[in-house]
């Protein structure tokens, strides 16, 4: 027989250790906040790119601020440099983010004001994005990020109540809560921007987590019938176990795409990538030792009841 | 055997269609390795604009603006530009392949409204002047002019009712057929010529009539193009506007008025711009990663599953990436940045249908049956929990497509297209070289070589007993 790897046995500690881990999530999404994308909190971001490889964020910051005393308190993150089109030369590439919305005509100022600025000192700079997002406008991308949020929970709700019963239902949810409370709690905690494809990767991930936890919950489903008579820690921990390596396959080579991704991708994707790259972990952890050890406690009481009637 | 042969084909023609969408040179001016597929802006380079209208709207409304616009940008030979209504709160256009979108936005953000007026007043001044009192000046205001050739902070006080005889008349853009840039012959640089309508010529010809000897003002968007002295009484219903405009400053504004004015006024809310230097920078660092990303999972399936069932997993990979960039084509599915984040997570929900078929085969397997009849469980079995597995990813994709926007709109698409061809290349693709590999499979859990004989191995579940000999024998007894 296969070696069984006792999961069930010291739940206790692992829910213990997933409450704290949401505990602290809480906590630094309430004191720290979310750092926020342009086209949540409004506000522009800029990447430039200057001719010069080794050029420091305090000299950009330098250079734009004397053009614009706005990007005093620009945020700025330097990114990997690139190679121009056809060219071989390395240019430098920055982020740059302000609270300020630029129409046209004053994005075209300072456009012309940076580039004036960056010549004095003989650098050659371009805007390689421009991204600008006014007040009114991120008030509406905030609200479809929430309505998305909130269908697809109710959605995903809906599946489950239909799919599983009541207690299988609780236990889904119990592990969803469990992902995204953490994960999101992860993005505050090392200030990731949280943006449009911060949710995408959010939700994405809502639907992963449920994948696992479905395919282990199918597998007890069936186990219950097959073992009928055993107890119930003993099926839900041979359920674990035989779909185990399953979950771990899965969850390694999903992991090892979006982790590259995460390591080598452009800025516009870090989010993403961080977002599923964290949540497979969470995704995989809570459907191991968080979902399944959870319906213990519910179903064993179910049988007890049964036994008395 | 004859289902197996149906999969087979559907295999076949399903991989023809999406390498024919693929590769098939649909745009002999596109060309390149996967040209059927449309970029999207964050990827090829261009502006994104958005512009919210002031006051409320009807959706009537929304679409005449959508229209006016195209054709404004169309004219100007944006020809590539995008306009969409965000429902009748605003719209959005897309321009690929420029950097600065400063002309297109003047292009988008003007009204467009053009009168002719009567001038009763003129005036330098740095400042407005105040209002004038009298009955003649009612309904008229102040108005700065554009044009260069008049003395600087020239205010023209002008009235759009225009006295003619003992009535008024107006002529606005709406009287305008057809507004061309042209070559001033007289005076050098660029004009832009005006023909009206039989109403249109007639009323030009009594306005200049009784305007002869005074100015006349072409007042685009509250503001003077031109005053130019009437010399005499125009007929044939043809004007010219000259205001030492340049060639491009002529074609556009020539665009602004052929194109007929916006019933809103739109204020810009969102700008997104993209060099194609960045959009080919990050195009080619996603494309590395996901074959960097492919390549380790195709060597895990290879080491983990053995070279046969590794073979299967990886072919199915491969099979699937074609799927998904085949469909992109096929759909016209714009590609964005988010788009590729979706291709690159599709080779995991890859890996997992496989995965599971896999698992199941194995302990189909330990349970005693030949390979044989083990793949044949292995697939059935799995079936339930692979269509359950992808709902869920399914239905987060479908919200993200109705309620995301352009790029996240991207990713939705790519997701979407992927688990539809994870679905069929775990149940139909790897099926059809699994049945064909299948020989071949030892199962190493039997006791003893199935052909030796003194172990009879389990042909199928105990429950079908009956059908015992039904994976030997094919689906004839159906």
């Amino acid at each position: 027989m296969r070696k069984m790897i006792n999961f069930v046995g010291p739940r206790y500690i692992f829910i213990g250790i997933s409450l704290a881990a949401i505990a602290l999530s809480i906590v630094f999404i309430l004191v720290k906040g979310f750092n926020f994308g342009v086209d949540f909190a409004g506000g522009t971001m800029i990447t430039a790119s200057f001719n010069k490889p080794d050029l420091s964020i305090a000299e950009v910051r330098n250079i734009f601020s004397k053009a614009d005393p706005a990007f005093t308190n620009a945020s700025i993150i330097k990114l990997t440099s690139m190679t121009g089109n056809g060219t071989n030369t390395k240019k430098s590439l920055f982020d740059l983010t302000v609270k300020q919305f630029y129409n046209a005509s004053a994005r075209a100022k300072l456009n012309a004001d940076v580039q004036g600025v960056a010549s004095k000192q003989g650098l050659q700079t371009n805007f390689e994005s421009f991204e600008t997002v006014s007040g009114y406008a991120a008030a509406g991308l905030r609200q479809s990020a929430i309505w998305a949020s909130i269908i697809v929970m109710i959605l995903l709700l809906i599946y489950i109540a239909i799919r599983y019963r009541f207690v299988f239902g609780v236990g889904a949810l119990a592990s969803l809560a469990h992902d995204l409370i953490i994960t999101a709690g992860l993005f505050s905690m090392f200030w990731i921007t949280f943006d449009s494809t911060a949710i995408a990767a959010l939700l994405t991930l809502l639907g992963y987590s449920l994948n696992d936890t479905v395919v282990v919950y199918s597998r007890i489903r069936e186990n219950l019938k097959k073992m009928h008579g055993k107890p119930i820690d003993e099926i839900v921990n041979v359920s674990i176990n035989e779909t185990l390596s399953r979950t771990i396959n899965t969850s390694l080579t999903t992991f090892i795409v979006v982790f590259t991704l995460f390591l080598f991708a452009s800025s516009v994707l870090r989010p993403f990538a961080f977002g599923m790259s964290f949540g497979i972990i969470t995704g995989t952890y809570s459907s191991i030792y968080i979902a399944s050890p959870l319906l213990i406690g519910w179903l064993g009481r179910r049988k007890k009841a049964l036994a008395k009637r | 055997m004859r289902y197996g042969r149906i999969r087979a084909i559907v295999v076949i023609g399903v991989l023809f269609v999406v390498m024919f969408f693929l590769f098939y040179p649909m745009n002999p001016s596109n060309t390149g390795l996967f040209a059927n597929i449309p970029l999207g802006l964050d990827i090829k380079g261009g502006s994104l604009l958005e512009y919210t209208f002031s006051g409320n709207v009807t959706q009537d409304t929304a679409n005449q603006v959508v229209t006016i616009l195209r054709r404004r940008l169309d004219d100007a030979n944006y020809t590539e530009a995008n306009v969409a209504a965000l429902g009748n709160s605003g719209i959005r256009v897309e321009i690929p392949g420029i950097d600065n979108p400063q002309q297109a936005e003047s292009l988008i953000g003007q009204r467009g409204e053009l009168y002719f007026a009567q001038v009763l007043d003129t005036v330098q001044s740095s400042v407005q002047p105040a209002p004038k009192i009298g009955l003649q000046y009612a309904g008229a205001q102040w108005l700065r002019t554009s044009d260069p050739s008049a003395p600087p902070n020239t205010w023209y006080l002008v009235n759009k009712n225009i006295q003619v005889g003992a009535g008024t008349l107006q002529l606005s853009g709406s009287d305008v057929t057809n507004a061309a840039a042209a070559m001033n012959t007289s005076n050098g640089g660029w004009e832009i010529d005006l023909s009206f309508g039989t109403k249109g010529s007639q009323n030009f010809y009594q306005i200049t009539q009784a305007l002869v000897g005074k100015p006349l003002a072409i007042v685009l968007d509250n503001s003077v193009l031109s005053a130019p002295i009437v010399q005499q009484a125009i007929q044939g219903g043809h004007a010219q506007i000259t205001g030492n405009f340049t060639y491009k400053q002529a074609q556009d504004l020539a665009a602004l008025i052929r194109s007929g004015n916006l019933p809103v006024t739109l204020n810009l809310t969102e700008e997104q711009t993209i060099g194609p230097t960045l959009g080919a920078d990050v195009i080619r660092t996603s494309i590395i990663v996901g074959l960097i990303g492919m390549a380790i999972v195709l060597a895990y399936m290879l080491v983990y599953y053995g070279p046969l069932m590794g073979m299967v997993a990886d072919l199915a990979l491969v099979y699937n990436a074609f799927f998904v960039l085949g469909m992109l084509a096929l759909t016209h599915g714009i590609l964005t940045l988010p788009g590729m984040a979706g291709i690159i997570l599709t080779i995991g929900t890859t890996v997992d249908g496989n995965v599971i078929i896999f698992e199941r085969i194995k302990e189909e397997m330990r349970t005693g049956k030949t390979s044989k009849a083990a793949i044949t469980a292995g697939f059935t079995r799995s079936t339930a929990v692979i269509l359950d597995a992808n709902i869920t990813t399914l239905i987060v994709a479908f919200v993200l497509y109705y309620l995301g926007t352009g790029s996240i709109k991207g990713f939705a698409v790519t997701l979407t297209i992927g688990i539809i061809g994870t679905i069929f290349t775990s149940l139909v693709f790897s099926r059809v070289l699994m049945d064909l590999i299948a020989p071949v499979v030892k199962n190493k859990y039997l006791p003893l070589t199935s052909n030796a004989g003194q172990v009879k191995p389990v042909e199928s579940d105990q429950k079908n007993t009956t059908s015992n000999n039904k994976n030997k024998k094919g689906g004839n007894q159906r």
